[in-house]
Order: structure tokens, then C-alpha cells, then sequence
């Protein structure tokens, strides 16, 4: 893996830069949700007392470490509360495009694939929020980028530090939600498999270790504040299944629609929606996380196109793996799922979007890609005001605002009552 | 090989240290305290110093509802104020969430109910008529699933651990005579490091009657607690 200042990297390095500054917009002025609010609380309260409440105690507690720290040394304003947030957001950028450009050997796949992570509703939306669906998707997105890489690698050398950094992106990942297992798993198999049919036993020790004992140390090691409480190690193990037995049938009494909670519907109902609504001390606050629908309709044609032809689906096989794995469990899972876990897919998705749009950019006539692009830029241009808090501010909105499902109804209420 | 050793020593001896780390973080005062109330009750845990403790209740009185949790006025702004959330839920304690604030504020890191045996029996029925999960196939036992805290509800000793800080409720004896809860505690392996007697006066269900039984036992459950 070689990094050199090439045209690909001046691109991504500008791709970044525009992600971050579409998330950072109006930051100040997009005032906290009480998830917001009760994720900085929440940090606190796990740090200090190891209570991993009253923000999804069943979910891994990475999220707390980095809020709280940032809180300590930044203070407890929009830009400390969200700072990994919009981090991870922005920088899912240069991951996802580098995984895919490693994964298709195909430059400008890896390009939209920026492009398309930089702008996309949803993923601008989340990154602005406190709760952990960025860090997920980052960490997810990174280590099968790093796993990638040793599988493309030329030399066995490269295995010897690609594989536990992959490890240990991994293990972050499951640190900040069970999300990143699936593509840990994937290309842990995959690497295992590798090693095998080469005969290379140090190779598949190294996969074993580096890929399941590495991020399972990260994982407990989260957990140092929760051991605080007086807990032993039979004591974890009987919470984790605790967790994971409340995480699996989690529900959440909705004021909004439930069928906005169907991950079957996300690439193929345009315009499907999370929202978030909260009484502000300046009012009320709207926010809608919203697939672009020229992109998310394309997702699954796009795909589907991709398994037909026996060359591509040879070029996409690892991206199909990391796609589906990630996406059917969330299809077929029996609770509900909104569209907030669809940060965690997305990234793979478009990757493999990108893989098949890219191939069409070196025909001769690049219309119809430019045109589609430009589509996706100006639909994105005119949605962006829903990811930011302002989605009751522009009038064209008012249609898909009314026909959102809203997740979060809060108004503050007084101690008195 | 080098690089495997290490990660599994790494994996293994921050299980060992996390565990250490608990055990450690684990105390109560090996004494005994009467109160009247919930909210005495939990300054009586206050003033045992208790951390990380199982909380053995004996009582017809679960108390896990949550202090509600509001958002005050004008919260939701920039920068977020501090809120210290330990002492906001010590402060709401009620007869309704007694077990809850124990359990949410760090006092109990395990609690096992010791029901009397009557109104278990019901509680089960009532359980399985409704479809709650979490009742085992034999009626012995009731695991309840907070979001991952959970609590084991019998009327039987069947898991044990410490320190143990017994709370013996009023309440139990509206259901159930003194002989049936020694009985019961009989099977403790390890005596209660510390009791705390609640005649719960808070709660207008619990009859004089069964408060006096209380009463009447402060001699017999002072005489368990294992003093260093």
C-alpha cells in the first residue's frame, strides 16, 4: 500500500473537505435533540457511576468514552458533544472510496463512491447527530478497507500489520454497535479462507488472533467503567446476552408510522425517512435523515445488475459479501428497524453503485453519468435543508415533511409537573 | 507468533484485571439499620457505604418502576448544562422505584427477590397469562430483562453471591410468617454482610400487623449479619 500525492488523492482530499464543511454548516445553530442531550449525559453517567444509561443501555458503550472525552477537553457545546460524529462522517469518505477503489482496482469507482458518501441526506444527517451510527459505519467501513488491502496485498509482510489494524478498526466498531460484526465476519472468513488455500498456518493465526481475539479485547476493555459497578467476568458475559436479548427485540412506542421502520422499503419507497423533532429553547426543530431517491432507488437495479454479469460479480464478489451481510439480517429481523441503521449499509451500497457506474465513465460519450450525477447534486442541494434542522424552514419541503415518519416527539416538560 | 501470544495475553489478562477491578469496587458495612421509608432505606445505603453489592429482598414488593426521567425547561440548547443523574433519581426515589434507584445509582449490582412464597406463586400465574417472557419452564424462577440489568425474582434462595445486603420488607409478612423467610434464609451458604429492615410506611398496602412481625424480628436478623 503505497500513498503517493496522486490525482485520486487530490479529489478525495477535496471530497473530505467538502463533507466536512456540508456537515459542519449551521452547526451552532441545530440545537440538541434529546438524544442529543441525553448522549452527553449519558457519557458522564457511564464514565463516572459506569451506567450505560439512559441512551440505549443494550448498545455497546464506545460512544461514551469518545463523547466524554471530548466533553472534558472541549467542553459541552454542538462541535465537543457531536465532535466524532461529524469526525467519523467526514471521514467514512476517504474509507468507503478507498475500500472500493481496493476492491475493484477501479479508480473512479472509488471516486463516486466519495462522492455519493460525501452528499448523501442520511449519512450528512447522522453525522450532525450525538448517538453512535457514524462511529459504526466508519469503523466497519475501515476495517474491511485495511482487510481488503492484505487480501490484494502482493507479499504475506503486509499481512503482518494490515491484519491487526483491520482487527482492531473492527473492534472499535463492535465497540460502538453490534453493526460492524457482520463485515467483520465476512472478511474474516474470507482472510481465514485465504490463508488456508495457501497453506499459510502462521497466515491463519495471524487471521484468528488479529480478527477475533484482537477486537474482542477492545470490546471488554470498553467495558472497564461497567467492571467498576462491582461486576466479574461470568457477570459480563450473563450482561452481554442481556443486551443482546434486549436489543433484539427492542421496540419503541411510536408517534409516528411504523412503516418506517421496514428496512425492506429503504432502496425501494423514495424518500423514506427518520425524523427528529424537538421543542427547542428556540422552537420547534425538525430534522429528516432522507435517502436521495435518485441514488437509494438505484441501489438494489444496480446490484441486482452486477450478480448478472458473471465479470462484475467476479470484481464485486467482496462488496456484494459486505453489502447483503450487512443489509438482509436488518430485512428479515423481527423487530422493527429504522432508517438510522441504514448508516451502517449504505457505505456498502454505494460501493457498489460505484463499481458499476464507473466502467460507464470511460465510454466515449460520458453524458448520460454527467447528467446523472448533476441530477443527484442538485436533488441533494435541494434536500440538504432537512439534514440540518431546517426542514420547517423551506416551503417545497413542507410535502415530504408531512409525509415523514416521525420518530421523536419531545417537548421539555418542568420539573413541577 | 510473536504478535498472537500477545493478543491473547492481552485478551486474557484484561479479563483477569476487569474482574480484579470489580471485586475490588465491591463494599458494605457489616452492620445493620431500621427504617421506615424508600427513601430512608436508601440513605441507609448511603450510610452502610454500599457499592456493587447483591441486594437480597425479601419482599412482596418489586419497586422497579423508573424514576421518570424529565427533561427540564429550556435543556435542549447549547452548551448542555450539567446534570448530576445519581442524585436526581436519589432524590424522586419513591415506594415505586425503591429497587430501581438502588440498581440504577450503583448500589446493587445484582438484585435477587426472595418472594413469599404465596404471592409468587401468583405473580407466576398472573406472568404466564399475560405471555410475560422470562418465566423458566419449571415456575421455579423469573429472570426480568431492564434493557440488560436484570433481576432475579423467587421465592427460594437459588443463586448466591456478595457481599449480600439483606433488605427485609414489611410487606413479606402480609404474605407469609417468619418462619417461612428463615427457612428460606437457612439456605444462604454466606450470612448477609449487612440488613436493612424497612417497615414501609410509605406504602399504605402494608398492614401494622406485618410491620410489627418486623419489629418483633430486629433481634433474630441482627444477629446474622456477619461481623469482620
Amino acid at each position: 500500500m503505497r500513498f503517493q500525492l496522486t490525482r485520486f488523492a487530490v479529489i478525495l482530499g477535496v471530497l473530505t473537505l467538502f463533507a466536512l464543511s456540508v456537515r459542519l454548516a449551521f452547526f451552532g445553530s441545530h440545537l440538541p435533540t434529546t438524544d442529543d442531550y441525553y448522549t452527553a449525559l449519558t457519557a458522564e453517567n457511564y464514565m463516572r457511576n459506569g451506567q450505560p444509561f439512559p441512551v440505549m443501555p443494550f448498545h455497546p458503550v464506545l460512544r461514551n468514552w469518545l463523547t466524554f472525552a471530548s466533553m472534558e477537553l472541549f467542553g459541552r457545546g454542538a462541535l465537543s458533544v457531536k465532535l466524532f460524529s461529524v469526525l467519523f462522517g467526514s471521514l467514512l469518505v476517504p474509507v468507503a472510496a478507498l475500500l472500493t477503489r481496493r476492491a475493484t482496482g477501479d479508480e473512479r469507482a472509488g471516486l463516486i463512491v466519495g462522492l455519493l458518501v460525501a452528499i448523501d441526506i442520511v449519512l450528512i444527517g447522522f453525522s450532525r447527530q450525538a448517538i453512535q451510527e457514524m462511529h459504526v459505519a466508519f469503523f466497519g467501513v475501515l476495517g474491511a478497507w485495511l482487510a481488503v488491502e492484505a487480501l490484494r496485498a502482493d507479499d504475506w509482510r503486509s499481512w503482518r500489520w494490515l491484519v491487526p489494524l483491520s482487527g482492531l478498526a473492527f473492534g472499535l466498531g463492535v465497540s460502538s454497535k453490534m453493526y460492524a460484526v457482520m463485515p467483520l465476519v465476512v472478511m474474516t472468513g474470507i482472510l481465514a479462507v485465504t490463508a488456508l488455500r495457501r497453506r499459510r498456518t502462521d497466515a491463519f493465526s495471524l487471521v484468528v488472533t488479529g480478527m477475533v481475539a484482537l477486537p474482542l479485547t477492545v470490546y471488554l476493555l470498553t467495558y472497564l467503567p461497567w467492571f467498576g459497578r462491582g461486576y466479574d467476568l461470568a457477570e459480563w458475559i450473563g450482561f452481554q446476552r442481556a443486551t443482546f436479548e434486549a436489543t433484539i427485540t427492542h421496540f419503541v412506542p411510536l408517534v409516528g408510522n411504523l412503516q418506517y421502520s421496514e428496512p425492506w422499503r429503504w432502496f425501494l419507497v423514495p424518500l423514506y425517512s427518520y425524523t427528529d423533532f424537538a421543542v427547542t429553547t428556540a422552537g420547534p426543530q425538525l430534522a429528516v435523515a432522507v435517502g436521495n431517491p435518485l441514488v437509494w432507488l438505484a441501489v438494489l437495479p444496480l446490484a441486482v445488475y452486477s450478480l448478472l454479469d458473471g465479470e462484475r460479480r467476479r470484481r464485486d464478489a467482496v462488496l456484494h459479501l459486505l453489502f447483503w451481510s450487512a443489509y438482509l439480517p436488518l430485512v428479515f429481523s423481527p423487530r422493527p428497524v429504522w432508517l438510522l441503521s441504514a448508516v451502517s449499509v449504505v457505505p456498502f451500497a454505494f460501493a457498489i453503485l460505484g463499481s458499476v457506474v464507473a466502467p460507464w465513465l470511460k465510454r466515449e460519450n460520458k453524458t448520460p453519468v454527467a447528467i446523472y450525477l448533476t441530477a443527484v447534486l442538485v436533488t441533494t442541494a435541494l434536500l440538504y435543508p432537512l439534514a440540518i434542522g431546517r426542514a420547517l424552514d423551506v416551503g417545497y419541503l413542507r410535502a415530504i415533511v408531512n409525509a415523514t415518519g416521525v420518530h421523536e416527539i419531545t417537548a421539555p416538560t418542568t420539573e413541577a409537573e | 507468533m510473536g504478535f498472537g501470544v500477545l493478543v491473547v495475553a492481552a485478551l486474557i489478562g484484561s479479563a483477569l484485571f476487569l474482574s480484579a477491578r470489580g471485586g475490588a469496587s465491591r463494599f458494605v458495612e457489616a452492620d445493620t439499620r431500621q427504617v421506615s421509608t424508600s427513601r430512608g432505606l436508601v440513605d441507609a445505603t448511603d450510610d452502610l457505604r454500599a457499592r456493587g453489592v447483591v441486594v437480597l429482598g425479601a419482599s412482596a414488593h418489586l419497586g422497579y418502576t423508573p424514576v421518570e426521567l424529565k427533561t427540564p425547561p429550556n435543556a435542549l440548547k447549547w452548551p448542555i448544562e450539567e446534570r448530576d443523574l445519581n442524585a436526581y433519581f436519589r432524590a424522586g426515589v419513591s415506594r415505586d422505584s425503591w429497587v430501581w434507584v438502588l440498581a440504577k445509582t450503583g448500589v446493587a449490582r445484582r438484585i435477587d427477590y426472595l418472594m413469599p412464597e404465596a404471592e409468587y406463586a401468583r405473580r407466576v400465574a398472573e406472568g404466564r397469562a399475560k405471555g410475560f417472557p422470562g418465566i423458566s419452564a419449571d415456575g421455579t424462577s423469573i429472570l426480568a430483562n431492564d434493557e440488560g440489568y436484570l433481576r432475579h425474582i423467587s421465592d427460594r434462595i437459588s443463586r448466591e453471591g456478595g457481599p449480600l445486603l439483606l433488605v427485609v420488607d414489611a410487606s413479606y409478612f402480609d404474605f407469609a410468617t417468619p418462619d417461612e423467610l428463615f427457612a428460606r434464609l437457612s439456605e444462604l451458604s454466606t450470612l448477609p454482610t449487612a440488613v436493612v429492615m424497612n417497615a414501609a410506611k410509605d406504602d399504605p398496602n402494608v398492614s401494622d400487623a406485618a410491620r410489627a412481625t418486623l419489629e418483633a424480628l430486629r433481634p433474630r436478623l441482627e444477629a446474622m449479619v456477619r461481623r469482620p
